[in-house]
């Protein structure tokens, strides 16, 4: 009989130690990165009503929400995404002001995917949100940081693709009338199923050059210098041309950042958390498989507050950082140790405690044991990463190196000292 | 160039991918039919094959794990595979269909039993038409099931009819049509453009001209 109390659920881990340290120390490099380009941190609950999610314009799979419910009799659900409980906070919170907002996050999120796919139903996101400017300085800016954010993880080999929702949504909308129709097509463009969607389009009553221009947008994907100008070419109406000026006043100023090479384009890719409203992207890393981080433009989304604040944000997936960092890096540099166990004879243990203490202060890591069995002691010592061993024993202090580290010096100069 | 590794499924269609390939100019010399082997380098070594279940495919090309499959679009639909769809191989064609005995009759009055080695296509055919039904998941010999009586119909790939036909089996309704698909995996399409875009276009181009058999 499998006891469960002895197994993990699906799509969660444990995490300690060196892998622990090493994920910190990511998340930290994550964190000043955002700090650096003054975005201020903000936490928000790790569950909300199920309304919450459930009445956005658009968003997140509800079956894919891990929901519970509240002694009151209300559906509650573990934070399935972390911009919308942003976005809450900047409208209600910041109702009456106009000035900038920006915010950082770092938040374990919760999904239900389906089992057995090796898929994580936890896993950490780090993100900015940055309110209250309309401009592409600030699309730019967010996508910057997403750069910066890789860069400064020494992640080198990787490009960020980029999209605007109202390129294709505008086209669909002039286009096809029918909603279901316009979701077939996205789902069609959006896995580049090329003659499907000509033999969808023949069914349709859709005027010949809309269905033309529906089928070129699936390979306007690739560099910016051969798409934008297709693009440009193509765009047939207002939104159109205005969304293609905008992808290309984004990619100007990102050129200005000095990270041009990074970019690259696909105008038939949408995002299924349909908040987006401008630009769009994810970011890709050589021989991972998977976006590593994704964000766009969300104009609307405060409006279902009641406050009109424009804004852009993207969320990296840190477990996925982690990962890719790993294959890179090695996890020595954050290898957890200790520098000294002290092991005192009973009569000794003040005198053990004061030495320890005094290593603390000076900024080592000092555990401390009654001396039993030394043999045993410094075998375990060495599978726990302690360096040097103090041992007292009758009045007499003597270092056992057990991972030699030059420090043993330090010691005797305490002992003088004390 | 970038290394690109194409999964594609044993079995029925393996011959046939392979035949594909070659035509492509995409060769695998030490592959042979009877060999146990799952993993091959094509001559010249840009190309690395991995040989899996067919019903794997999708989800090797989804995780990243090979950049490329190719798969029935019954394995597509089931998996509902995150991949980009590139192209339609047109060969392994067959439909998908709803079978059961020929005095079949359908009633509203009770739920219906559904056996498919296909339960998500199954089940989301028949939620579309708005009938109730169960399915009931089988991994083989699905014809039986309507015999014996363990199911009222059957949803099942249907390539020549024979299978049908012996058992006494006949088919009530076409769900969509079925053949090889072209898979790629999101993020390789884009990081890897310059060694998969090429070999896109040369699949594309094999596929008009028509595979000899």
């Amino acid at each position: 009989m499998v006891q469960l109390k002895n197994l993990l659920p699906e799509g969660v881990e444990t995490l300690y130690g060196d892998e622990y340290a090493f994920k910190d120390e990511i998340l930290n490099n994550v964190k000043e990165t955002f700090r650096l380009f003054g975005y201020r941190q903000i936490l928000t609950p790790t569950f909300e009503y199920l309304d919450l999610y459930k009445e956005m314009s658009g968003g997140i799979n509800l079956k894919q929400m891990v929901k519970f419910i509240s002694p009151q009799g209300d559906i509650m659900v573990l934070r399935p995404d972390a911009t919308i409980p942003v976005a809450r906070m900047a409208a209600k919170n910041y109702r009456d002001r106009d000035e900038y907002l920006k915010f950082f996050y770092t938040a374990p999120i919760f999904r239900q995917l389906e089992a057995q796919k090796g898929d994580e139903r936890e896993f950490l996101q780090a993100g900015i949100e940055f309110f209250a400017n309309p401009n592409p300085t600030c699309d730019a800016e967010v996508i910057a940081i997403g750069i910066k954010t890789l860069l400064d993880n020494g992640v080198k080999d990787f490009r960020i693709d980029l999209g605007q929702v109202d390129y294709l949504g505008s086209l669909l909308e002039e286009a096809e009338p029918d909603e279901q129709a316009r979701k077939r097509i996205i789902s069609l463009i959006e896995s580049k199923n090329q003659q499907e969607l000509k033999y969808y389009l023949d069914q349709r009553t859709i005027a010949t050059h809309y269905k033309q221009l529906i089928l070129n947008i699936i390979t306007m994907y690739g560099i910016p210098e051969e798409v934008l100008p297709i693009a440009k070419e193509c765009a047939v109406n207002t939104r159109m041309k205005e969304a293609i000026n905008n992808c290309e006043q984004v990619y100007q100023i990102l050129d200005d950042y000095g990270y041009k090479d990074y970019i690259i384009f696909d105008l038939g890719f949408t995002n299924p958390l349909n908040y987006y409203t401008g630009i769009i992207f994810k970011g890709y890393v050589a021989n991972f498989g998977k976006a590593i981080l994704q964000g766009g433009r969300y104009d609307q989304l405060t409006q279902n507050f009641g406050t009109y604040k424009p804004a852009c944000g993207f969320g990296i997936n840190v477990n996925y950082l982690v990962e890719v960092v790993s294959t890179s890096k090695s996890m020595e540099s954050v290898a957890c140790y200790t520098d000294y166990l002290i092991l005192y004879e009973i009569k000794n243990r003040k005198q053990a405690f004061e030495i320890s203490q005094q290593l603390q202060s000076k900024g080592l890591i000092a555990e401390t044991d009654e001396l039993k069995n030394i043999e045993k002691q410094i075998k375990s010592a060495k599978r726990r990463n302690i360096r040097d061993i103090i041992k007292i024993e009758k009045d007499i202090i003597e270092t056992v190196s057990v991972i030699q580290n030059g420090k043993v010096n330090d010691i005797e100069e305490i002992w003088k000292n004390g | 160039m970038d290394n690109v590794k194409i999964a594609i499924a044993k079995g029925r269609t393996a011959d046939e991918t392979i035949k594909l390939l070659t035509n492509a100019g995409i060769e695998f010399a030490d592959y042979s039919k009877n060999s146990r082997k799952l993993i091959f380098k094509d001559t010249s070594n840009q190309v690395e094959m991995i040989l899996v279940k067919s019903g794997d495919v999708a989800i090797y090309v989804e995780k990243g794990a090979a950049d490329i499959g190719i798969v029935g679009k019954d394995i597509l639909l089931e998996e509902d595979a995150d991949v980009f769809e590139v192209l339609n191989l047109e060969f392994g064609k067959c439909r998908m269909c709803v079978c059961g005995r020929k005095d079949f009759e359908l009633s509203y009055n009770r739920k219906l039993i559904v056996a498919s080695k296909y339960p998500r296509i199954a089940k989301n055919y028949f939620d579309s038409k708005g009938i109730h039904c169960e399915v009931i998941k089988l991994n083989g010999s699905v014809e039986l099931a309507p015999i014996i009586g363990l199911a009222d119909v059957i949803v099942d790939i249907v390539e020549s009819g024979k299978t049908l036909k012996e058992n006494q089996l006949e088919i009530l309704k076409e769900i969509c049509d079925i053949s090889t698909r072209l898979i790629v995996n999101k993020v390789s399409l884009k990081t890897k453009s310059r060694s998969i875009k090429p070999l896109i276009s040369k699949l594309g181009d094999v596929t008009q001209k028509g595979v000899p058999a």
